[in-house]
């Protein structure tokens, strides 16, 4: 091909379309090569929100082995976990959490919840009374105690939260 | 040069704008949160704690409050199967067996989908109708094949049909993953009895006392 049959601008802007496209190429492989965490977080997100809580977790865990590190991570991959029957899982999860945020009621229900389902019920109580000092009128703390002593035995205190839940005590 | 610069500049771009760091506080975390999260919510309508209400007083057999509670629930929530066949259940329990089969019949079975489905096995077990309960928890085990407590139904209805090798089996799938349940260990123990297998049923109940 004879060259000189552009003009110099020609030459000047089919340089620049192609570094561009060249650009559009590359940029997608090297921002999912150097942030790779970034992108499993991404893509654990659209698992999670379509309800796929099994592959959100998968894509949550390597984002966590990537080296990325949120509350919202944590959280996610936790409750993905309790959602696909892997309480181990989540309890790790939630238990990263809780050291890094110690006051957060909501984390530390979370962990019972994580507790209870591995049947450890006397951790998961007093991680939910932990809570309750945070948050002493919280009705889903209330509601997971009762359901908590209800698996120990302890029905008639149970029945009492329920009443004092409805207002009816 | 101009365009080498320009190329340089504009790969800058793409690439940080991409990496810019999504929330990481708690704060903007919880502003999220209600667009999706399973199963955890801050507020219990009242219908579910009374329906929970209601079971337990079943279990500690105080049926007339438990069967106002349950009416209560169906007030708020009237096409409640759930509720509906635990109802059904507790008036078998208080031998008022027409009200009983009324609440029943009230629900089309084929209305009876998930978790209520365990509800109704559990009222063809208690009809003696084994065979009718242990298919309903097979079927529902095909699809939750890690559900424990259904599995446990399915071992306790084969052992009352009499079909203990099947019973002793799916007890031991329940035991695989739950290893540290004495309540299961202990009916698989009353299993093995039954089916004379009296050595291995000694040595479960002793792992049910060691682990006391």
């Amino acid at each position: 091909m004879n060259l000189d049959l552009f003009s110099a601008k020609t030459k000047q802007y089919t340089g620049f379309a192609l570094m561009l496209l060249f650009l559009m190429l590359v940029t997608p492989w090297a921002y999912m090569h150097f942030n790779q965490e970034e992108v499993l977080w991404r893509k654990g997100q659209q698992s999670f929100a379509q309800g796929d809580y099994e592959q959100a977790a998968a894509y949550y865990s390597r984002a966590l082995e990537k080296g990325k590190i949120s509350y919202m991570l944590l959280d996610r991959l936790g409750d993905s976990s309790l959602a696909t029957g892997r309480p181990d899982q989540a309890r790790d999860a939630f238990e990263v959490l809780r050291q890094r945020y110690p006051d957060d009621a909501r984390v530390l229900l979370k962990l019972a919840r994580a507790y209870w389902s591995i049947n450890d019920s006397g951790q998961a109580l007093e991680l939910v009374d932990q809570a309750l000092e945070l948050r002493s009128d919280w009705e889903y703390a209330l509601f997971l105690r009762a359901q908590i002593l209800t698996s120990q035995g302890r029905f008639e205190e149970a029945i009492n939260i329920y009443y004092r839940i409805l207002g009816e005590e | 040069m101009k365009i080498f610069i320009l190329f340089i500049f504009s790969a800058a771009v793409f690439f940080f704008a991409g990496s810019v760091q999504a929330e990481d506080s708690p704060g903007d975390f919880l502003m999220q949160q209600e667009r999706v999260s399973p199963e955890f919510k801050d507020e219990i309508e009242d219908w579910q704690a009374r329906l929970e209400l209601a079971r337990l007083l079943s279990y500690v057999q105080r049926y007339d409050e438990a069967i106002d509670q349950y009416h209560r629930v169906l007030d708020e929530k009237p096409d409640l199967v759930q509720a509906r066949l635990e109802l059904a259940r507790v008036y078998y329990w208080t031998d008022e067996i027409d009200k009983a089969r009324e609440m029943f019949a009230s629900v089309p079975e084929d209305k009876i989908t998930g978790e209520a489905r365990l509800e109704l096995g559990e009222i063809y077990a208690m009809l003696e109708q084994y065979d009718r309960a242990a298919d309903i928890y097979r079927e529902y085990l095909q699809d939750n094949p890690r559900q424990d407590e259904a599995r446990f139904k399915l071992a306790r209805v084969l052992s009352w049909k009499g079909d203990y090798e099947a019973s002793i089996q799916e007890y031991e799938r329940v035991l695989e993953s739950r290893p540290g349940d004495n309540q299961v260990r202990r009916h698989y123990a009353q299993v093995l009895m039954w089916a004379e297998r009296y050595d291995e049923a000694i040595e479960q109940m002793e792992k049910t006392l060691e682990s006391r």
